[in-house]
């Protein structure tokens, strides 16, 4: 028993040894074990420097997969390989042992198993389940078991609760078993569970081709939507702060079940319409002449595909000809209308019956072929003769329409050569700059002369007021300081600046009898000139004696020069 | 005043206009042809000219009408719709485009393409090429002249010519988005539309001969089309139609 055990021990320990030696010399790394179809996966392969021959090492054939070498390169005492790999089919996939040989010995990787499907089942359930996320898109076909060339409707429907930067983009599938007509989208804020979405649709109205399981592949969009700043209060700077987010989404697949038409009751005018129709047949005249064109208008309207409808037959009695169809597509919403407009020409006078026309098609909520027939039409042939502008000719009716209902030939020609595209010829722009430099220089004219004829003085003035009310500041600043000099200092030279400036002399460097005696010029009133002289004076003999003012006192000359100046503003 | 008149006059002279301009006989020629059914002489006079480089909507509109009559739709609808190109007011080619379009299975337009449509036939895009030019020149010499002499007279011609500008900068606009820009085609024989560029592909819908297609893209020998006016796409052997 005790042997038993210490065998078992010995192949333990010798097992171990060889997994431990083994990862040292080779580790085989897969960094997915299961992959999308046409998506890439990374091989890395580690292989110590110990081994010789490492350069004729070589990965073994994995004809499942697409394989690219992508690095080598060394990371410590370990050769690494790095490779790209897709894989070809939907299936379950081995990547095969990897050997190498070290002194004769062989030495294995354990081969990987790899798991490819077409749409990995964890990314579909996280762009639908609008729990989880702010945003998130879906498509769905409004019936899912339908009839071949029965028409649908495929839906691509974005939501979101963010502010988008800028309008959804989106990428539809090729739809390669469907016939596919254009696309219309709509938007606007939905109420869903109580909270308000953004809500993006592009309905597109798709006919399959073929029976059986059909798959339409997912639908992706591209969107730009902000993400605020939540610590912001300020709605304003949250907006303005706010960042762009890029994100993409995909659909999830769409199945749908395609029944083929059943070939039972199959009627012999049976063309492939499916779905529900109606047709009605008129006539423009019932009352015609010999050779008279009568218009005859088939219209057949329903909500299948209208393009793979073509002309029913018209079984018109022997004495009337029909000429050229023209055909009238029309859609609206839900409903499609084709007219067959014939234009036909009665040969024989007498009452004469346009028979009804014949349509089938397959209903798929009956589940039954429906053949439906408009009316019969009576018109009344009259002998009289029609007068035509030119004749009905054998080759008019060769180009399948009658003969007045193309204009003639024009003979009169006057050889006139006409330009060919005028909008390539880049004569014109070279022509354009003499003006558009003539137009620069004129509004660079007109700017330079408004720009002379400023008001100098006003401007002086204005500035010279700015400049004294500085002064008169920072005199009102001293005077909070106690700071008797550089109080006198600035009212004077708030007095004398805006003087300087009104005036245009130099009233910093005159005498205060200078200055009155230049005052009584203009039209000031005595009473000012006194109070402009009492502070000059005081001005003189407080700044720079020791005669100590009070607080009281420098206010009372503030409010004073403050006084002044506005008055002198209204005066000068 | 003269010295202007005179420079522009020399300025359109010098547009460059390569063309072997077509004598009468030739053009009697082509007409005799026509009228004693010979349509295949008759086309091919027409195309000898078109080949010379003689750009003119009424042998355009000859040609188109000879090769209807030779029951070839699709170069009817094609030369039409170059002649209405080149004179969009022409009442005859007007007819003859709307008669052809009928043919090749057009679908009515709804009102907004209808009155599109209709602005289109006010000018050609050579004659509001002219006419937008002309009024830049008006525009920037009475704008200049008014900030130089600021006399009223020209501010109201400034605002006046600025209107005008205006109107037909746009019309210019929508004209070189349809002729220029956006890629148009006519189909040259009944085909089959298919979802895939691929050769053995069903046919998704047929087009008749002469219908007007917007071409998306090029892959290949196949073209991605849009039907004008309905807009069903898909795609379409190169060969099977010319762009206009």
């Amino acid at each position: 028993m005790f042997e038993f055990k210490k065998n078992i021990l010995v192949i333990m320990l010798l097992f171990i040894s060889t997994v431990l030696f083994a990862d040292d010399i080779l580790n085989v790394f897969l960094n997915k074990r299961e992959v999308e179809l046409g998506k890439l996966l990374t091989l890395t392969v580690e292989i110590s420097n110990d081994i010789e021959n490492l350069d004729k090492f070589e990965l073994p054939k994995m004809p499942d997969f697409i394989v690219l070498p992508k690095k080598n390169y060394k990371k410590g005492n370990k050769n690494i390989y790095t490779y790209d790999i897709t894989p070809k089919n939907i299936g379950f996939f081995s990547i095969p042992s990897i050997v190498v040989y070290d002194k004769d010995k062989e030495i294995t990787s354990e081969p990987i198993n790899v798991k490819v499907v077409k749409y990995l089942q964890s990314k579909k359930s996280s762009y639908t389940n609008k729990s989880n996320e702010n945003i998130f898109v879906e498509a769905y076909i409004d019936i899912n078991s339908i009839y071949v060339n029965q028409q649908i409707y495929y839906t691509l429907k974005f939501s979101t609760k963010f502010d988008l930067a800028s309008n959804p983009t989106y990428f539809l599938p090729m739809f390669k078993d469907f016939w596919k007509s254009e696309s219309n989208t709509k938007s606007g804020y939905k109420l869903i569970d109580g909270e308000n979405y953004f809500v993006f649709e592009v309905i597109t109205k798709l006919y399959p081709m073929r029976d059986g399981n059909v798959i339409i592949d997912p639908s992706n969009v591209k969107v730009e939507y902000l993400k605020y700043d939540d610590v912001d209060n300020n709605e304003f700077n949250k907006i303005l702060n706010a960042k762009k987010i890029k994100y993409s989404l995909n659909s999830n697949p769409v199945t749908v079940r395609v029944f083929p038409l059943p070939e039972i009751g199959k009627p012999e005018n049976f063309t492939g319409a499916v779905g529900k129709y109606s047709i009605v047949a008129s006539v423009d005249k019932k009352s015609v002449v010999i050779n008279e064109p009568i218009s005859l208008t088939v219209q057949i309207e329903g909500n299948g595909n209208i393009n793979a409808i073509s002309e029913p037959e018209i079984k018109l009695p022997t004495d009337m000809k029909k000429y050229a169809t023209s055909v009238y597509t029309k859609s609206k919403g839900f409903t499609n209308s084709k007219r067959f407009k014939s234009v036909i020409i009665p040969l024989i006078e007498g009452e004469k019956t346009i028979p009804g026309v014949y349509f089938s098609y397959f209903d798929p909520d009956s589940k039954e072929y429906v053949n439906i027939k408009t009316d019969d039409i009576k018109v009344n042939i009259s002998s009289g003769v029609y007068v035509k502008d030119i004749e009905v000719k054998q080759s008019d009716v060769d180009t399948q329409n009658i003969d007045k209902s193309i204009q003639p030939i024009k003979s009169d020609i006057k050889l006139k050569q006409y330009h060919h595209m005028l909008i390539k010829n880049k004569m014109f722009v070279f022509i354009l700059i003499p003006f558009f430099m003539f137009l620069i220089y004129s509004l660079v004219y007109r700017i330079m002369v408004l720009y002379m004829q400023r008001d100098i003085v006003k401007l002086q003035k204005k500035a010279g007021y700015k400049k004294s009310l500085k002064y008169l500041h920072e005199a009102y600043k001293s005077m909070q300081e106690e700071n008797q000099e550089k109080f006198y200092f600035n009212i004077n030279l708030s007095i004398r600046i805006f003087l300087q400036s009104c005036t245009n002399s130099d009233y910093i460097n005159m005498i205060k009898e200078e200055i009155k005696s230049n005052l009584n010029k203009f039209q000031i009133s005595e009473s000012l000139v006194i109070d402009i002289e009492k502070i000059l004076i005081d001005c003189e003999l407080f700044q720079f004696s020791y005669i100590k003012t009070t607080k009281l006192q420098m206010e009372d000359t503030y409010r004073n020069t403050k006084y002044i100046i506005e008055e002198l503003d209204k005066v000068l | 005043m003269n010295k202007v008149l005179i420079i522009f006059l020399l300025f359109f002279s010098l547009i460059p206009i390569y063309a072997n301009v077509p004598t009468q006989e030739q053009l009697s020629q082509s007409l005799e042809s026509y009228q004693n059914g010979v349509y295949e002489n008759s086309i091919k006079e027409y195309e000898l000219m078109i080949l010379n480089g003689f750009n003119n909507p009424y042998i355009y509109y000859n040609l188109s009408n000879s090769y209807y009559r030779n029951n070839d739709i699709g170069r009817a609808s094609l030369n039409i719709e170059r002649a209405l190109r080149l004179a969009p007011r022409d009442k005859d080619i007007q007819y003859n485009r709307n008669f052809i379009a009928q043919l090749s299975g057009e679908p009515e337009q709804n009102i907004a393409e209808h009155i599109v449509s209709k602005l289109q036939l006010i000018l050609s895009l050579n004659e509001l090429v002219i006419i937008v030019f002309l009024l830049t020149i008006i525009l920037c010499i009475s704008i200049g002249i008014y900030f130089l002499k600021q006399k009223r007279f020209f501010l109201n011609i400034s605002i006046i010519c600025l209107v005008l500008f205006s109107l037909n900068a746009g019309l210019l606009c929508l004209k070189a988005y349809n002729e220029v820009i956006l890629e148009e085609a006519i189909v040259l024989s009944d085909t089959q539309v298919k979802n895939k560029p691929i050769k053995n592909e069903d046919g998704a819908f047929s087009v008749l001969a002469g219908r007007k297609v917007i071409v998306l893209s090029e892959l290949g020998r196949w073209v991605n089309i849009k039907l004008s006016v309905d807009g069903f796409s898909g795609w379409i052997d190169k060969n099977s139609i010319e762009k206009i």
